[in-house]
């Protein structure tokens, strides 16, 4: 009988070490879309060192990333806004567990014109107003006679969410507003339209222009340049975080310390983003 | 020769700026008709850009209509007899009624629907309008019309089944109406039929909770959880400092009769103080508060019954007095999420303690009852209860401790308690929940219950109640 117990027991802590097992070797990735390119640049040099490890990497924005982390859809999630505390408070429900918030890169939250457009710089209250409705007209900001088109991320996006909360101090974004699908349907809407404008990560602007972010009318005007991101002068920057549910152990452990290395921290500048250090 | 160089020059002239002039007027029709095209496109544009508002603002009316829900479907044993009955073929006492229902007479085992609930919200900014609903099947039964019994002492059972419905069909959960402020977003006027702001475990999800049922006490003080009225609730935002986050507010006023209609003028105060500090440096944090319950029954008969020196006593010339009903709990969560290879741990404590007026024959808060001519019994209740909910996150399980204890007159110790209603309980509770995917969880409890050993029969030992549950939960 006691042999039975005894063969029983090994056999289930024999299985539940192989889930482990499997568990810690596969490590799953989701979230922020502004944070996908960075994420699989360090999934593919990581998983080139260590072949024995699968990383996967997906988007979906930080609010869908944070909610596969409370639902247990994900390993790591990838978030360009801090974790809200009624998430925080849902993790705890599930998992006894305020999460881990691990600071992985910095943003500087970039402003995007068509390149013929001859605005070049905004202050946040115009860029503000702009994005509220309450100025409609390129003519209000010193452009030409024609009417702003907006473009911007869906509320799933921690783009999204982080340009509400601290640019528009928490206001509805304009009902006018086209909500698109990442940071590279944005750069590509406003390529192709004159008057439009649109937001995202700075690594993603390719042909179109920057605007200078001043934070009054007064202030001097700030493009989003590493230097003045790392300085503090560009006034729309935030970090890009990953969330884990409790403090990483085993492999998970490894790759987040390697993201944190010295050599981690190269793929960020590689890809146009700005290391914590 | 002259003159017919002459007129080829003319001819040459004129056939050329004719050319031109042709080629000049194709160009200008070309860029009319690309302006036209150009002009039709862009209308063709603000055409789309209209539907596209219209469909937008359609889309987005839906997306303030959401739609949650969950199903419980278990299986529950009885430890070890459902078999000591009565000549009537009823249970000798109940089994399981704080397990997630009485089993039926002579039943070991039950399949059961325990919770069906469609929860339907409507949620703008500021705004939100939730109705749930309940969902079981009824339960059919028959009533026994006579019992005889021979020379041998054998029963006979003569059964004129007259079958029955109970306990089933489409129940309101949640009917409420929740308005925010504008300007903190953090309070907010709730009305309407909810969850009482007191203590912990009535506001934690059944769909959330680690032991399949809340504990005895709560069950007893608060049976089916919501009450109709009108509250004020402080959940800071994280637009606010610090130190305002730190805590939080609930209370108001209610009917005092469950889900039911009112039925006299008589208001109950329920609130919550709480407070919660997240110290997420280390992934801890520590939630609490302090609770109370302020209201009164309405005595219809002439008689109250309190206990005076370890035994019932009865008062009188109480007729349409007003019988207090008081609560003071207290409620302690410790979370912690960093224990290696486990993952997070939480040590849960609540305790309450009051004056709870019912009847003779039950302890329970009553719902309609109190328009009953019964007279009241006026208990001192006391209860309290502690668990641990230890993750195994690699592996998606959970590990569940749980121990209540609940005495329903503590002024009456063991063989003072003649009344069955008065019997002190105690439940030692343990199980496994595996979440299998994020919608589906599967849990295994065992619930070991025991009575104070009292005068009243069959209670003058730990009688057998044990139950186990096997339960699968879908939650979308």
């Amino acid at each position: 009988m006691n042999k039975r117990i005894l063969a029983i027991t090994t056999g289930i802590l024999v299985a539940v070490a192989a889930i482990v097992y499997a568990a810690t070797t596969t490590i799953t990735v989701k979230g922020s879309d502004t944070m996908v390119i960075l994420s699989q640049r360090w999934a593919e040099d990581y998983m080139a060192k260590n072949p024995a490890v699968s990383i996967q990497v997906t988007g979906g924005g930080s609010g869908t990333g944070i909610s596969a982390l409370i639902n247990g859809a994900t390993d790591i999630c990838n978030a360009s806004r801090p974790m809200k505390s009624s998430e925080r408070e849902k993790l705890k429900q599930r998992y006894q567990s305020l999460g881990v918030e691990i600071k992985t890169a910095i943003d500087g939250v970039t402003l995007y014109v068509n390149e013929k457009n001859p605005i070049k710089e905004l202050t946040l209250d115009q860029i503000k107003a702009i994005y509220t409705g309450t100025i409609t007209n390129w003519k209000q900001v010193g452009g030409p006679d024609m009417k702003i088109i907006l473009y911007g991320r869906e509320n799933s996006s921690g783009t999204y969410v982080y340009f509400r909360d601290e640019v528009l101090s928490g206001q509805d974004y304009a009902q006018t507003m086209q909500s698109m699908p990442g940071t590279a349907a944005v750069v590509n809407a406003v390529s192709r339209d004159q008057y439009g404008i649109g937001y995202g990560g700075a690594a993603y602007a390719q042909g179109v222009s920057f605007v200078a972010v001043k934070k009054d009318v007064s202030s001097a005007a700030y493009e989003p340049t590493a230097e003045n991101i790392k300085n503090g002068s560009y006034p729309v920057s935030r970090y890009l975080y990953m969330y884990v549910r409790n403090r990483p152990s085993g492999e998970m452990k490894k790759f987040i310390d390697w993201i944190l290395s010295d050599e981690g921290q190269s793929v960020v500048t590689k890809v146009g983003y700005f290391p914590i250090r | 020769m002259r003159r017919l160089i002459a007129m080829f020059i003319v001819c040459t002239v004129v056939f050329s700026a004719s050319v031109y002039a042709q080629e000049d007027s194709t160009d200008v029709n070309m860029v009319k008709s690309l302006g036209e095209k150009v002009d039709e496109l862009s209308g063709k544009v603000d055409g789309i850009q209209e539907d596209y508002l219209a469909t937008k603002a359609t889309v987005d009316k839906i997306s303030k209509v959401k739609l949650s829900g969950y199903l419980q479907t278990q299986i529950r044993v009885a430890k070890d007899t459902a078999g000591q009955l009565n000549p009537d073929y009823t249970n000798r006492y109940d089994i399981g009624e704080f397990q997630g229902g009485k089993l039926p007479a002579a039943t070991r085992t039950v399949f059961q629907l325990r919770r069906a609930r469609i929860k339907t919200t409507y949620a703008t900014s500021l705004t939100q309008m939730v109705v749930q609903l309940d969902c079981l099947p009824f339960t059919t039964g028959s009533a026994v019309s006579s019992t005889t019994q021979d020379t041998s002492g054998k029963y006979t059972v003569k059964t004129k089944t007259s079958a029955f419905l109970s306990g089933g069909g489409v129940s309101i959960k949640d009917a409420y109406l929740r308005f925010t402020d504008p300007w903190t977003k953090s309070f907010a006027l709730k009305g309407g039929v909810f969850d009482r702001p007191f203590g912990f475990e009535i506001s934690y999800s059944s769909s959330s909770r680690e032991s399949p049922e809340r504990s005895r006490l709560y069950q007893t003080l608060f049976p089916g959880e919501r009450d109709l009225g009108f509250s004020l609730e402080y959940l800071p935002g994280d637009n606010l400092p610090k130190f305002a986050q730190f805590f939080n507010f609930k209370g108001g006023f209610f009917a005092g009769n469950g889900i039911n209609v009112e039925f006299d003028d008589l208001r109950d105060f329920i609130g919550r103080a709480g407070f919660s500090i997240p110290i997420i440096p280390i992934n801890m944090s520590i939630d609490g508060g302090v609770s109370g319950y302020v209201g009164n029954v309405r005595d219809r008969n002439d008689t109250l019954y309190e206990v005076k020196s370890g035994k019932w006593a009865a008062s009188t010339g109480k007729k349409w007095d007003d019988v207090d009903k008081r609560y003071i709990g207290g409620d302690l969560e410790l979370f912690y999420g960093n224990i290696p290879f486990f993952g997070g741990i939480c040590l849960r404590g609540e305790f309450i303690k009051g004056k709870q007026p019912s009847f003779k024959s039950t302890n329970v808060s009553q719902k309609t009852g109190q328009s009953s001519k019964d007279p009241v019994y006026l208990r001192e209740i006391g209860g309290y209860y502690g668990m641990v909910v230890l993750n195994i996150d690699p592996v998606r399980c959970q590990l569940v401790g749980k121990y209540d204890s609940f005495d329903p007159e503590m002024n009456l110790e063991k063989k003072e308690v003649t009344n069955a209603a008065d019997i002190k309980y105690s439940t030692i509770g343990g199980g496994l929940v595996y979440h299998l995917t994020e919608n589906v969880k599967l849990t295994a409890y065992y619930d070991n219950v025991r009575n104070e050993k009292s005068s009243v029969a069959p209670f003058t030992s730990d009688v057998k109640d044990d139950v186990v549950t096997f339960r699968v939960q879908y939650k979308f």
